[in-house]
């Protein structure tokens, strides 16, 4: 069973301030009640005192791990979602960022976020890893009696009805890169859409330059993208781009057994081989 | 009539199609090479591009190939085993299997894409892959953009907009 949001928040509060006794963080990041919008936004916590700032609720919809990177040298605790773990896990076995550094709250049983269609096929309900948790860890049969039959996005569509059905969905983008900036595992200090030597985007906005926009990112995914759904969260157009890298995600896990994140000590997709990888399609 | 004809005879003109082939140096641009040395024949469709070994080959680059017109592609690199950075066309199967799949996944026909292992010493076999390839891609017809038709019309037709529909 999924825990509830409440029990959640509850017990976040109390480990909280165990956190703050037992380690010596800079901050904890977690989500917490905006003071102006009133959405549940990342807060970053300096003192045990603000621990009941801590809250975990249905639209708990960013991802915090990207914002420890600008911080990495500190020591610094995180909430993390299952899915924020498994980008956590990645960025250590990019070592992008030391274990050593992070303290992590990890959130078992995860409910999910209201909205995001990445949760319904979630297939890490537990965080990957974790030095505290709050709720019930969810039982591997469950996650699978949850996942009977759930299909992938788009997944049984033709190529030419995803092509009609991507012209119509990229036609709204107007290439405010939120996608890209939401995605946790996207952290490159210098991104190919801004970069003018090579140009690998042209300027100006155009229904093609905009599927080329979302193809090359896709492209950056395979191996990285941890199915979290965040860029779909943050697309003010509500334009539907999860598919492509769900596909590859899964793809990715039929040709080579792999999941990125899965465990901090694994190589990352492109950067390992096995001699035997199958060639579909190949000439 | 003489018009008339002649635009039929246009529009009946073969489909010659561009393709884009991405040869490493030390094996299938040879392979080329001797193709050519030794006078056998191929369609002269592929517009080669010398790249110093598959993995090099950046998948961003196909996207924009196809991008700016190309009609199909073609990657050819040493045999698995082969290379002569000795792992490198590991690394590029690995990508291309992926990019393969994005595009063919979001509605790029299979036979425009085409990867394939060819060694310095098969010059036979680059012409018979050359030929195969440019049959693939024939088989499709002229590339579209990646967007489906009608929605491309769609957006030229409604052109840019007047200022008097802002207000």
């Amino acid at each position: 069973m999924a825990n509830s949001y409440k029990e959640i928040t509850k017990e976040l509060q109390e480990i909280a301030a165990e956190v703050f006794a037992e380690h010596e963080i800079k901050h904890l990041v977690g989500f917490g009640r905006g003071e102006f919008s009133g959405l549940t936004e990342p807060v970053f916590l300096k003192n045990p005192e603000e621990a009941e700032r801590l809250i975990f609720q249905d639209d708990a919809a960013p991802m915090l791990s990207k914002y420890l990177l600008k911080y990495k040298p500190d020591l610094q605790a995180v909430v993390a979602k299952p899915c924020d773990s498994r980008a956590l896990a990645y960025y250590i076995s990019e070592g992008k960022i030391s274990r050593d550094n992070l303290v992590i709250i990890g959130i078992n049983g995860c409910p999910g976020i209201e909205g995001n269609t990445a949760c319904q096929e979630c297939d890490t309900r537990n965080p990957v890893i974790a030095d505290y948790t709050v709720g019930e860890e969810m039982s591997q049969q469950e996650l699978e009696a949850e996942l009977e039959g759930v299909k992938y996005l788009l997944e049984d569509m033709t190529p030419a009805e995803r092509k009609e059905h991507y012209s119509r969905e990229f036609s709204r983008c107007t290439q405010c890169y939120a996608c890209r900036d939401a995605c946790p595992v996207c952290y490159c200090d210098h991104c190919y859409v801004e970069s003018n030597q090579p140009e690998w985007l042209e300027e100006g906005s155009s229904a093609d330059k905009d599927m080329i926009f979302h193809l090359m990112r896709t492209m950056h995914m395979p191996g990285r993208c941890v199915n979290c759904g965040a860029c779909e969260m943050a697309c003010p157009e509500g334009i539907e781009m999860r598919s492509m890298t769900t596909h590859l995600y899964h793809r990715a896990k039929e040709l080579y057994n792999y999941r990125p994140g899965i465990s901090p000590e694994q190589p990352t997709l492109f950067s390992d081989f096995d001699k035997e990888d199958s060639e579909p399609g190949f000439l | 009539m003489a018009t008339a004809q002649k635009e039929k005879q246009a529009q009946q003109k073969e489909f010659d199609p561009k393709i884009i082939a991405f040869l490493c140096n030390w094996c299938s641009y040879a392979a080329a090479d001797l193709a050519g040395s030794s006078r056998l024949q191929y369609p002269s469709n592929i517009r080669t591009i010398r790249i110093p070994c598959t993995g090099r080959l950046n998948p961003l680059l196909v996207i924009k190939a196809l991008n700016k017109g190309a009609d199909g592609i073609l990657v050819s690199g040493c045999h698995p085993g082969d290379c002569h950075y000795i792992d490198g066309n590991y690394y590029a199967r690995r990508r291309f299997t992926m990019l393969k799949d994005l595009l063919e996944f979001s509605g790029v026909e299979p036979e425009r894409l085409n990867f394939t292992w060819c060694s310095a010493a098969e010059g036979r076999r680059f012409a018979e892959i050359v030929r195969k390839v440019v049959e693939r891609v024939e088989s499709v017809g002229p590339w579209q953009g990646f967007l489906s038709e009608p929605d491309v019309v769609a957006e030229k037709e409604a052109g840019e907009i007047e200022d008097g529909e802002f207000l």
